[in-house]
């Protein structure tokens, strides 16, 4: 079943990187909407209506914290579930993403499986890879 | 939290290693310093308990094969924007896997990575790694 992804990264590589990571890993009729901070992500999400968001940490302007923080107090986390990408894997950053609502945390580097792993976790078996 | 020079130098080896092979589908293997070639460079610093700062250079050559291999493009579909993207994120990686792995109690943020001049910054721990397609350098310090 296809699905919509909200990536959520300033880096525009990585951004590349996931949807094509997603694509390979049989998800190829995903549909990927983008931003580059939160903010941006804020406003995305007013237009559409992701099956799952990933999203950065570290980024200029509104960062994954603020974002998670917006995402819980308005609703959005209740009905759709957002996944951390970042480099950032120290203890401490990982309990606040997930106390924050995160229910998922991918440490870069990671393998396309992983990915995999993780959308199948939070999809669910409607949206299991056609691999 | 002070770290061994040569804990810090084995960390980085591994680290770069580990993200090439994972991220970028290449390889690098450490080698004496070898600095000539015209190379990208990224800086990044770390604030917090630890603080500290990353450099990596990287020559031409290698940025455009790993941008190839990371977006999946043809050598000639890289652009130099791109290149430099790469190097960025290349950065990033190998900073925030450091730090997770010898820190991970750590209450850190990472700055932005920024492209900068080339440089081999004296300080830190220094590893030159060799790649098929070219050279790669990393300056680490933590204080």
């Amino acid at each position: 079943m296809p699905f919509t992804v909200l990536i959520v990264d300033d880096s525009p590589v990585m951004r590349t990187f996931i949807r094509r990571v997603i694509n390979l890993a049989g998800y190829a009729d995903a549909t990927f909407v983008e931003a580059s901070d939160g903010r941006e992500a804020l406003a995305r999400l007013e237009d559409c209506s992701p099956d799952v968001i990933l999203t950065d940490i570290n980024m200029p302007g509104m960062g994954g914290e603020e974002l998670l923080q917006e995402l819980e107090r308005n609703g959005t986390l209740h009905t759709t579930p957002a996944l951390v990408i970042s480099t950032d894997a120290t203890r401490d950053r990982l309990h606040r993403m997930m106390h924050l609502g995160a229910r998922g945390y991918l440490a870069k580097p990671f393998l396309p499986e992983d990915l995999r792993r993780e959308l199948e976790r939070v999809l669910g078996a409607n949206h299991a890879s056609a691999e | 939290m002070q770290v061994p020079s040569e804990t810090l130098l084995s960390s980085l080896q591994e680290t770069v290693r580990t993200v090439l092979e994972t991220m970028f589908f290449s390889t690098a293997e450490p080698v004496e310093c070898c600095h000539g070639n015209p190379s990208i460079a990224a800086r990044l610093a770390f604030r917090g308990d630890p603080s500290g700062e990353l450099v990596v250079t990287v020559s031409h050559d290698l940025a455009q094969a790993l941008a190839a291999g990371f977006l999946g493009v043809d050598f000639e579909e890289v652009t130099a924007e791109a290149e430099r993207n790469i190097v960025c994120e290349l950065a990033n990686m190998i900073c925030g896997a450091v730090l997770s792995h010898l820190h991970p109690d750590a209450v850190v943020a990472l700055d932005s990575p920024h492209c900068a001049e080339p440089d081999f910054p004296a300080g830190g721990a220094h590893q030159c790694f060799a790649a098929p397609e070219g050279m790669l350098a990393v300056t680490m310090s933590i204080r």
